[in-house]
């Protein structure tokens, strides 16, 4: 095979095997003998290294960190490894007709014959109409909502706010929630990617790459932070079932593949949520499109809207922060180098990141 | 050390973290090197801060005590581990070095040439360092051998780095 390869088929097969970290000694041996030899070799190696890092975006702070404990005194040290579908059947109206010679008991017999069928048929028609309305009714909408996200399947959201006050923070354009029941967890697509969940303690853990994860407690969460986990955060089923109980709900369209539903706060209710609007796909029952008025912790008024993109079997592992990353990954945490968490964060989203954890300093005051 | 140097070097040595760390990537051939000798590097430059002269070339000076250490990694562990011949470090760091000039443009262009591939490209790009899957499972994911899935990927970078030089030279004579 080797014997077959154009000296470039056999360097581009080197370099990948370097990028892919599967390069045997005989290999790089090989790969020492032509960089050596050829000035374009190098450059071929290089820029295949330098782009699979960009691709990559991998800076795996700790370097970084750990210099922030030199410039913070002589005694600070490293430490390591502290990271349905459900379809209606329904039935259809049918009717049976058949001629017969006119006789008398032909006669009552037909009677018979086609007065049941008729009242079979009002019967199958009556039957008919009320499943429809029983679908129609937002509350059984909802309700069969609830029970499709009750089901094993993931379902991607793509987010989009809207503040009442254009002046309010900027948001990233590309954001993804994944559900799955009332868990979720938050995918961030800006320049660089991150991760977001809470875990059932109220932890927020964030996995920046696949290398590095950190654990905010909720008495160490920072305002920026606060807003963000406030605004994305989606337990679909607690919000569905908050959705029934106290709320009005109205069917106000029913077109192309969805059925709509308007949902107002009950009088009582005093919620963060001012006005809902849920689509729910006519044949799975789940939500494709829920578009949320709502008043935010700190950030004023939203009004935030959930797209269906993708539906598929669910992935356990990611609705916790150990499944984003990959082995040897570091989780810095409360009580695993919790200052390092500020430090890592600003070299990953830039200045940003001091709204995001309080320092002891800002809780205390 | 002076208040101000200490304030000057841990700023420079924070702008250039990115560009150190792809730097040191191009000079090892185990991306789990990378770390340790950054750390090296890192402590070096505070150590040797007193040396720097701010408004000078930070980037010259950082890069090749970066040089150094790796050149240090490959004498020290010769045959023991899997690490470039000292030739071809020098070589590498030249290029390299020369490369990370315009990261910020690479990067930049990057953006642009990503969005420029098609959508099966874009989904084995995507498998491969969004969802961080070895090939062994891309394979599995997309029904075709290991092997395949390298060469091609090898190709989408090639693609994606003639795209990079092209942008990079347009950008060049626009400006």
């Amino acid at each position: 095979m080797k014997d077959r390869q154009s000296p470039e088929e056999r360097l581009g097969r080197l370099v990948s095997q370097l990028v892919d970290g599967d390069l045997s000694r005989e290999e790089l041996d090989e790969l020492d003998v032509l960089v050596q030899s050829d000035s374009l070799a190098a450059q071929v190696v290089v820029d295949h290294i330098l782009l699979d890092s960009l691709l990559s975006e991998d800076l795996c702070p700790e370097a970084l960190t750990a210099l922030v404990d030199l410039a913070a005194g002589p005694e600070a040290t490293a430490a390591r490894r502290a990271a349905g579908t459900k379809t209606v059947a329904r039935k259809s109206p049918t009717t049976s007709t058949r001629r017969r010679p006119r006789t008398g008991l032909y006669w009552r017999t037909a009677t018979w014959v086609l007065a049941g069928a008729a009242l079979i048929l009002v019967v199958v028609m009556i039957a008919g109409r009320t499943e429809k309305q029983a679908f129609a009714d937002p509350t059984r909408l909802v309700q069969a909502a609830l029970h499709a996200h009750a089901e094993p399947v993931e379902r991607e959201y793509v987010v989009d706010v809207e503040w009442d006050d254009p002046s309010t923070m900027q948001l990233p354009k590309d954001v993804r929630v994944a559900t799955l029941g009332d868990r979720f967890w938050v995918e961030i697509r800006a320049r660089r990617r991150f991760s977001f969940g809470r875990e059932a303690n109220g932890n927020i853990w964030v996995a920046l790459g696949r290398w590095r994860g950190m654990r905010i407690a909720p008495d160490e969460v920072g305002p920026l932070l606060e807003t963000l986990a406030d605004i994305y955060s989606l337990h679909l089923e607690s919000l569905l079932r908050e959705v029934l109980e106290g709320h009005d709900l109205e069917r106000t369209a029913t077109g192309g593949a969805t059925h709509v539903i308007k949902a107002t706060p009950k009088a009582e209710n005093h919620g963060w949520v001012r006005a809902a609007k849920i689509e729910v796909d006519q044949e799975t029952r789940a939500v494709r499109r829920l578009t949320i008025r709502r008043r935010g912790i700190r950030s004023g008024f939203s009004t935030i809207t959930f797209t269906l993109v993708d539906a598929r079997s669910p992935d356990e592992s990611r609705y916790q922060l150990e499944g984003h990353l990959r082995e040897p990954y570091r989780v810095l945490s409360r009580d695993s180098q919790p200052d390092r968490r500020l430090a890592v964060l600003e070299n990953w989203i830039g200045p940003l990141a001091k709204g995001w954890i309080m320092t002891d300093q800002q809780r205390s005051d | 050390m002076a208040e101000s140097i200490r304030k000057t070097i841990v700023q420079e040595i924070a702008r250039h973290q990115s560009r150190l760390r792809a730097f040191v990537r191009c000079l090892v051939v185990r991306s789990s090197d990378v770390d340790d000798i950054l750390q090296d590097v890192n402590a070096v430059l505070w150590e040797k801060a007193d040396e720097f002269q701010p408004g000078t070339d930070f980037w010259a000076w950082a890069s090749q005590i970066a040089r150094y250490k790796v050149l240090n990694q490959a004498r020290k562990y010769g045959r023991e581990r899997l690490v470039f011949d000292t030739a071809t470090v020098e070589r590498l760091a030249d290029v390299a070095r020369q490369r990370l000039q315009e990261l910020d443009s690479r990067r930049d262009a990057l953006e642009h040439c990503l969005n420029k591939l098609a959508p099966v490209q874009r989904q084995l790009i995507d498998l491969r360092y969004s969802e961080g899957h070895d090939l062994d499972r891309i394979a599995e994911t997309v029904g075709r051998p290991a092997g395949s899935i390298r060469q091609t990927l090898y190709r989408i970078r090639a693609a994606l780095l003639d795209c990079i030089q092209r942008r990079l030279s347009s950008e060049g004579a626009a400006s």
